[in-house]
């Protein structure tokens, strides 16, 4: 089988530098889509934040200290303890 | 290439020199062009996937520890990506997704016996046949164990046996 199984493999031309060139340009685009998700998520964050201070400004100091502590789920969870803790449901 | 100047090489390409990373590229490019050629007779699908195999290694190298030597590693990426072009081009079947060869095609034989096994059992026989790996490397690989791969690469060997006393006869 050793002779007929024997495979000739053409001419291999490539060029290192090439290849190094488009990774660079791909770990770039991966760094500035990465920067981007990054703001996505801070403003998604920030938004979040503002949106659990508005609702419970009625406890304003302890929101806001809360809030400085932790990050938007906290608060979610928070307003929905104080809305069932005053008799309502999660429905409203 | 010991694995000792290998891993030395590995570790500096991952700190960031361009020198040891070009190195590597070039010591384990044509292994990974050859281990696709042989798999597909395809010079234009190697050289797409050898290409991709090496830059997809640069892009991940941080993630990446060494382990295995490169050359595995680099093999198990375009092995998979191999997969992945059979999988978008599904229409065609996997076994038959060779190009034909004139009547001058030195490959022609290697190609019709080859062509007869299921890629991952080309793969297995590739790796093993050609390229001397062994069984438990090539379950590292292809992500399989190891009692499988002695079994299927004895079934390609018999299977390639038969096909040839066919031939033969």
């Amino acid at each position: 089988m050793d002779d007929r199984m024997k495979i000739d493999i053409p001419d291999i031309e490539f060029d290192p530098a090439l290849i190094l060139a488009e990774a660079e340009r791909r770990i770039e685009k991966k760094r500035k889509r990465d920067q981007v998700i990054f703001l996505l998520v801070a403003m998604m964050t920030g938004v979040m934040m503002l949106t659990g201070l508005l609702m419970c400004r009625e406890y304003f100091i302890l929101a806001q200290a809360a809030l400085m502590l932790v990050v938007s789920p906290v608060v979610l969870l928070m307003t929905f303890v104080r809305r069932t803790a005053k008799g309502g449901t999660s429905h409203g | 290439m010991t694995r000792e100047v290998e891993r030395e090489a590995f570790v500096k390409a991952r700190g960031g020199s361009k020198i040891h990373l070009s190195y590597l590229i070039e010591m384990n490019y044509p292994l990974v062009f050859k281990y696709i050629f042989k798999l597909t007779f395809d010079k234009e699908l190697s050289e797409d996937i050898a290409q991709e195999t090496a830059v997809r290694f640069i892009v991940n190298l941080k993630k990446f520890e060494y382990r295995a030597k490169v050359s595995t590693l680099m093999i198990t990426i375009a092995g998979n990506l191999l997969k992945d072009h059979y999988r978008k081009h599904k229409a065609v079947p996997l076994n038959e997704n060779i190009p034909v060869g004139g009547p001058d095609d030195s490959n022609m034989r290697a190609r019709e016996l080859l062509m007869q096994l299921e890629i991952e059992t080309r793969k297995m026989f590739v790796l093993k046949y050609y390229h001397g790996y062994n069984y438990r490397e090539i379950g590292e690989i292809l992500g399989i164990a190891e009692g499988t791969v002695k079994s299927r690469f004895h079934y390609a060997v018999k299977a390639l046996r038969l096909e040839e006393e066919e031939g033969n006869g």
